[in-house]
């Protein structure tokens, strides 16, 4: 049950332990969805796969992520969905389609709050999200960016938008929040290239004075864009420390395929699997698990989607598993650093791209 | 130029090698003569000696000698 | 020619030389002219010591060498009068950097004015042979400087337009949208089109044939007609059907020769292995029962116990094989769709396959060859006739 998973600390559990409960669990999942979604239970026919042979975490089968922006696949009735989340992909403009019902997503952020607040503390606090109230005002808008708000707002005692509607930044929103708040812990909460532009480049340019030093940067992807204007994850802390002393970051890797177990950055610059959640890297050539160390296809195994079968997914990340059980920063479980994601091929023969420049 | 001479120069320019590697050499020895070359190698025989040849022969002209062989018979009558 | 025409980007040819095309005389089909011309250009990339290391130049070269030409000119002499139609629009693919001048030929031997758009890709290969163009138009062949022009421009519907405007032939190569996206471009009212969609192939192999070759030069064969090209041609084959009697000693032969030369020469990239899975769950997920009988991600073969029309609706490249064993040969017909290109066949007579086509009037396949000639050049390509589809004839009663 995955009760018994939320009454533990997330972080507690050494290696045989953790995969016992894990196995255990997400063979539960792959049961119900068998039953419960006939495409997945064809694919696992194809695959040969049974429960019963399945004895430890790296046997589960795995579905590749794009799967999901190019089908439906959903494990419940239709009368039961409550919300479809979307996330628009990087390298197409076909967005995944995650059917949720209430307690799935409900289950989503009990588990993300029981995660944060392994890092930031299990006190609800004030949070500036460095966006537009528009992302969740406006329904088409509302797609990653906005789910990810959203999902935070439970952890959020207050929350205050800092950008108007033409994304810039409003300087008295922003001081009267620190007026009211600066004092305790507070939340900042924005994507890595958004904090960049809007927030750093800002206050630079108008010269503003803000003192951040009691908050939290909480970031969850956006690094892509960063990395194209060549900042690294250093220069990305230092810009933030030097402009407005803000001194704790918790980045964190996911996605919104396995919404709620995320991957959180610890001090040590290293992202964690939680007990939630599983990481296994996969050699491309024949998709065998790589040794620690080295680098490979990301898998993430999760306990929580439970409306749809993605419990077991091919990233299309590339990353290595740095350790296990051992991070200096005391947290237990396997942890990771993200490489970037999978170069799309040049493929040649007949049928072309050139179309493509057409749309 | 004899035929021997122009025979031997097709092989040379096409595969950038001395005549003295000519005695003994089969497709695949070098690293130039494979499928790739040979095609070249076909275009230069041709070309040298104003000829056409049939798939058969193409197919069959495996060797420096064989080349010798077929270039030989009748229907090309190259002497060499 | 007007608004647009600083956006274009000559190789080969110019602006003048464009604009001046409806006005020049066509060309007799297999002219002396355009002849002579492709037999130096042959001669012109075999010496070319840049072009040794694209065997696809070397190979278009071979193919437009004096007796292959002289062959060609034989096949297409009946008697008849044939003539250009006069300005030949090309727009060439922009995955398989030959193909322009393999469209070129065909122009140029039906007696075309030749505008050719290549690929903003700036492959060598597009380079090398341009280069030799423009030397031998600047030497030799100054009269033949009026009948090419090789173009490159960033997608433009107005350029488009502008060439399709003053064209009698246009040819556009390179896949269902960009015939769907070209076409907005509306034709002379005499005007003819030739299209080249998505296509799909297959190959069969009798069993008990096979199993008398050498299979090692079968599996050479094999990965040149699928892996050289990432088996992403129209004509590699994505589905081996096995007949006869011994199959399963043939099966398991055939795919461990082809799996050493895979994994010494081809260069498998991550993001196929992750699309090869995806295809593969797509495909059981639309319900068709299959089987997953290979065990790494450099030959992927998926055995299916039927086959369907929509089968190939989840093909895919880089080394994914359905596989199937028939009983009978008729047992093909469903995949016979009207995107069913090249049947390369080992060891199965040619008309045992025609037979299938005619007996069952099926609406694919325009095209058998044996294993290892998939990517062969050919004059008659996707059921056209190049030269006769490019020319036309001056009728008069024989």
């Amino acid at each position: 049950m995955i009760d018994d998973f939320n009454s533990i600390p997330p972080y507690s559990l050494a290696k045989a332990e953790k995969e016992a409960m894990l196995l255990k669990e997400i063979k539960e999942r792959i049961a119900f969805h068998r039953e419960n979604c006939k495409e997945y239970n064809n694919i696992l026919n194809t695959l040969n796969y049974s429960n019963e042979n399945c004895t430890q975490l790296s046997q589960v089968p795995f579905l590749p992520v794009r799967i999901f922006k190019e089908m439906s696949l959903k494990s419940i009735p239709d009368e039961q969905v409550f919300k479809i989340m979307t996330s628009s992909g990087t390298t197409t403009q076909v967005a995944s389609k995650i059917y949720l019902n209430k307690q799935n997503a409900l289950l989503q952020q009990k588990i993300l709050l029981h995660l944060l607040g392994d890092f930031v503390g299990k006190k609800r606090m004030p949070m500036l999200v460095i966006d537009t109230k528009e992302i969740i005002k406006n329904r088409k808008l509302f797609t990653s960016r906005g789910a990810t708000v959203m999902g935070l707002e439970f952890a959020a005692r207050n929350m205050v938008f800092a950008l108007d509607e033409n994304m810039r930044l409003d300087a008295d929103v922003v001081s009267d929040f620190l007026d009211k708040y600066g004092q305790n812990d507070f939340l900042i909460f924005g994507l890595t290239f958004m904090v960049w532009k809007h927030l750093y480049d800002a206050i630079e340019e108008r010269n503003l004075s803000f003192d951040l030093s009691n908050g939290y940067l909480l970031t969850g992807g956006g690094w892509k864009k960063l990395v194209e204007q060549a900042v690294s994850s250093e220069e990305f802390k230092q810009r933030g420390k030097k402009l407005c002393n803000l001194n704790r970051y918790v980045d964190h890797y996911g996605m919104a395929e396995q919404s709620g177990s995320i991957f959180p950055e610890c001090p040590c610059g290293h992202l964690h699997a939680s007990i939630y959640s599983d990481v296994i890297t996969r050699r491309f050539e024949d998709f065998s698990p790589c040794e620690i160390g080295e680098p490979g296809i990301i898998q993430v195994i999760s306990v929580v989607p439970h409306s749809y079968p993605g419990n077991s997914l091919l990233t299309e990340d590339m990353g290595v598993i740095l350790g296990e059980d051992d991070c200096p920063c005391g947290r237990k479980g396997k942890y990771i650093k993200i490489l970037g994601r999978i170069k799309s091929a040049e493929i040649r023969g007949c049928s072309d791209t050139y179309a493509s420049k057409f749309s | 130029m004899t035929n021997l001479e122009k025979y031997n120069k097709a092989f040379t320019d096409t595969f950038e090698i001395t005549e003295d590697q000519l005695d003994g050499l089969k497709y695949q020895d070098i690293d130039a003569w494979d499928s790739v070359g040979h095609m070249s190698l076909i275009a230069a025989l041709e070309d040298t000696f104003d000829i056409m040849m049939d798939t058969d022969d193409i197919i069959d002209l495996n060797s420096y000698e064989k080349g010798k062989e077929i270039l030989g018979k009748d229907d090309y009558g190259v002497s060499l | 020619m007007q608004a647009n025409s600083a956006n274009m980007d000559f190789l080969v040819g110019s602006m003048e030389i464009l604009q001046g095309m409806p006005a020049i005389p066509s060309l007799s089909v297999f002219s002396d002219l355009a002849v002579n011309f492709l037999e130096d250009l042959s001669r012109e990339l075999i010496n070319d010591k840049n072009a040794r290391a694209y065997s696809d130049v070397i190979s278009f070269a071979y193919w437009i060498r004096r007796a292959s030409l002289e062959k060609a000119k034989t096949m297409m002499t009946d008697g008849r009068c044939r003539i250009g139609r006069g300005v030949a629009l090309h727009i060439a693919p922009s995955n398989v950097p030959v193909n322009f001048a393999v469209t070129m030929t065909y122009s140029l031997l039906s007696g075309n004015c030749t505008v050719i758009r290549v690929s903003s890709k700036p492959f060598e290969q597009i380079a090398i042979i341009c280069r030799a163009l423009n030397k031998l138009l600047s030497g030799a062949f100054s009269s033949l400087i009026p009948y090419v022009c090789v173009v490159r421009y960033e997608h433009s519907d107005e350029i488009t337009a502008e060439l399709s405007a003053m064209c009698d032939v246009r040819v556009v190569w390179g896949g269902n949208r960009t015939i769907a996206q070209i076409r907005k471009a509306s034709l002379p009212p005499r005007a003819i089109e030739l299209t080249f969609s998505d296509r799909h192939s297959i190959a069969i192999i009798n069993s008990d044939e096979y199993l008398k070759r050498d299979p090692e030069k079968t599996a050479k064969d094999f990965y040149t007609d699928t892996y050289y090209t990432d088996q992403n041609a129209c004509s590699s084959p994505r589905l081996v059907v096995w007949t006869g009697s011994c199959v399963s000693e043939a099966r398991e032969r055939f795919w461990s020769y082809l799996d050493r030369l895979v994994k010494q020469d081809y260069n498998l990239r991550p993001i196929q292995s992750v699309d090869k899975l995806l295809s593969l769950c797509l495909l059981s997920a639309s319900g068709q029962s299959a089987r997953l009988v290979s065990s790494d991600n450099y030959v992927v073969r998926v055995e299916v116990d039927h086959l369907s029309p929509e089968l190939m609706n989840y093909k895919d490249s880089g080394g994914y094989f359905f596989e199937y064993t028939a009983k009978d040969i008729n047992e093909i017909v469903p995949v016979l769709t009207k995107s069913c290109q090249t049947i390369t066949v080992l060891g199965i007579p040619y008309k045992d396959v025609t037979d299938v086509v005619v007996n069952n009037g099926t609406k694919g396949v325009d095209r058998i060859v044996p294993m290892g000639m998939a990517m062969g050049i050919e004059y008659i390509w996707d059921g056209f006739d190049m030269i006769s589809s490019m020319s036309r004839i001056v009728y008069f009663p024989q």
